[in-house]
């Protein structure tokens, strides 16, 4: 009830007033974008951290199962800040289960507790899935170090199953397959270097600017349209999200 | 059909029994919020985690289902008369609502009161209506659709003795025998405009004529029966064409709701004035993945 309660004591207005510097807060916990959260956010967080670690899982439950949607926002994202760590995994699969979007959000997007504690498989549907509903994927926290052979594989199926429908990927899903490009994935790219969408093109020249396989080299030298851009600095994942989403 | 150029509220639909489309037209006819008050859903649940799942329901899944369509949504919290009847169950439900009553947007206990007149639906009619005191919430009162004079009568009774304060309290489904009690006594009457039975549209614009605009409030109940999610927006436009104030349209499909609900400072127009219109990106585009 505490938990419910704080909606009605501190409102939905962002707790972080200038001018306390947004970059002491960002440092507290990598991947954690404190400063988006909300004061009520704050104060259940607050209430989650007051629960003894060794009871935790249990009571996280229940609340699992009677929360709002706010709620349940709260408790995802504050997932990366409590100690139960890996007990609570079934919740935060069941949180990549969710159908509405900003509870899904909660867990997938700047959130470091999914990078820390998914196995392969969980890791890859959660991606697959932002990729699916159109998240911007860059706001997943520690996608280099969980990129994996897997995650390209059934990346590039879904690409192929989009083209058949005369659809693209957001040009930022291929960032995951940099380190993995092999000759199967080479016609992939090639088909995004000759695709009419010059944010298609950049996430090719990306990937295999970022590769050091030869084959992907020769691909870019082949493509070179934007291989000066990517070696500026100017394009890059995040600038390439940018010109993808509406309101990133 | 053409709807009238002003904003509705909903006071009373169960959306959990609603498809997508329904929701497209009402917000194209207009409708920017509704309340969604917990009832029974045709099938008597056995389990007190039906309960539990079904509260959530409406504060979580459907919630987010509205937003998707613009349309704010409210709900009432609380045990229906009908399965007050099942005694074991309903205990085990009434320690359920503690933790849904204090959630964001639950707008008042309800619907609550009579349906048979049993001595079970006394005894959890009376001990919810404690709930709302306790709580600061209004409520929302099921009169039943059998004996529904005497039950109305008995319900406001209960709620006196109480000590729960009419102005703070929705009397719902009223009709022409019903409505002169219930407001001379201080409550907000609401009628429900069925489609084929009880109360038609034709009838709402009589009762206001005589009866004026205040304290009422028009809803449409759509649930899963037969039932029209139309009907709060229908209703005004055949009142202004039967010569109704827009002004007194206005209060009772929108204003007086707003008012009523209001004091569980859950409900503000702000809510939805501050929405910037239909939160597509809140949509996914398919059913489910
Ligand atoms: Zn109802």
């Amino acid at each position: 009830m505490t938990y419910s309660g704080a909606a009605r004591v501190f409102g939905h207005e962002h707790w972080l007033q200038e001018p306390k510097p947004k970059e002491e807060v960002l440092g507290l916990f990598p991947g954690l974008r404190l400063d988006l959260w909300t004061q009520t956010q704050l104060a259940r967080a607050y209430v989650l951290l007051s629960v003894p670690p060794d009871i935790a899982p249990r009571v996280l439950k229940q609340l699992q199962e009677t929360a709002d949607n706010q709620e349940l926002l709260a408790l995802y994202a504050a997932f990366p800040l409590l100690p139960s760590g890996p007990a609570l995994l079934p919740l935060a699969t069941e949180a990549v289960r969710s159908n509405m979007r900003n509870v899904f959000e909660a867990i997938a997007l700047h959130n470091p507790y999914p990078a820390q504690y998914f196995d392969e498989a969980a890791w890859n549907q959660l991606y697959l899935k932002a990729a699916f509903i159109n998240c911007p994927l860059t706001k997943i926290y520690g996608l280099a170090e969980r990129a994996n052979a897997s995650l390209s594989r059934i990346l590039s199926d879904f690409a192929h199953e989009r083209w058949a429908a005369g659809r693209n990927l957001a040009p930022d899903a291929w960032q995951v397959v940099f380190s993995f490009v092999e000759e199967s994935l080479l016609p992939d790219l090639e088909h995004l270097f000759i695709d009419a969408d010059i944010r298609q093109q950049q996430a090719a020249t990306l990937v295999c600017y970022q590769n050091p396989y030869a084959d992907a080299r020769l691909l870019l030298e082949h493509f070179p349209m934007w291989t000066e851009e990517a070696q500026e600095g100017e394009l890059t994942w995040p600038s390439l999200a940018q010109s993808w989403y509406e309101d990133y | 059909m053409q709807f009238p150029q002003m904003p509705f509220i909903d006071a009373h639909a169960h959306m959990v029994s609603r498809t997508t489309d329904d929701y497209e037209a009402m917000r194209a006819a207009g409708i920017v919020a509704l309340i969604e008050p917990a009832f029974w859903l045709g099938q008597p649940r056995t389990e007190a985690g039906s309960f539990k799942d079904y509260f959530s329901s409406l504060v979580g899944w459907e919630r987010f289902r509205a937003s998707q369509f613009g349309i704010k949504h409210y709900c009432c919290i609380g045990l229906n008369s009908k399965e007050a009847n099942n005694e074991a169950l309903a205990e085990q439900v009434m320690e359920l609502l503690p933790l849904y009553l204090m959630k964001e947007g639950v707008v008042a206990v309800g619907e609550i009161g009579y349906d048979d007149q049993t001595a079970a639906e006394d005894k959890y009619f009376r001990l919810q209506i404690a709930l709302a005191l306790e709580t600061q919430l209004p409520i929302m009162i099921h009169t039943p659709h059998r004996d529904k004079k005497a039950g109305t009568t008995r319900s406001m009774d209960v709620l006196e003795e109480m000590g729960m304060s009419p102005d703070r309290v929705v009397i719902d489904h009223n009709n022409e025998e019903t409505v002169r009690e219930v407001l001379d006594r201080g409550y907000w009457a609401a009628f429900t405009i069925y489609p084929h039975t009880k109360m038609g549209n034709e009838r709402m614009v009589d009762i206001i004529r005589q009866y004026g605009a205040d304290r009422i409030i028009v809803d449409s109940a759509c649930d899963w029966g037969v039932s029209d999610p139309l009907a709060v927006p229908k209703t005004a436009a055949l009142m202004l064409e039967r010569g109704i104030e827009e002004a007194q349209v206005r209060q009772v499909c929108y204003q007086n709701a707003l008012q009523a609900y209001g004091q569980s400072g859950q409900m503000k127009e702000s809510d939805w004035s501050e929405n910037k219109g239909i939160d597509q990106s809140q949509r996914f585009s398919g059913t489910q993945y």
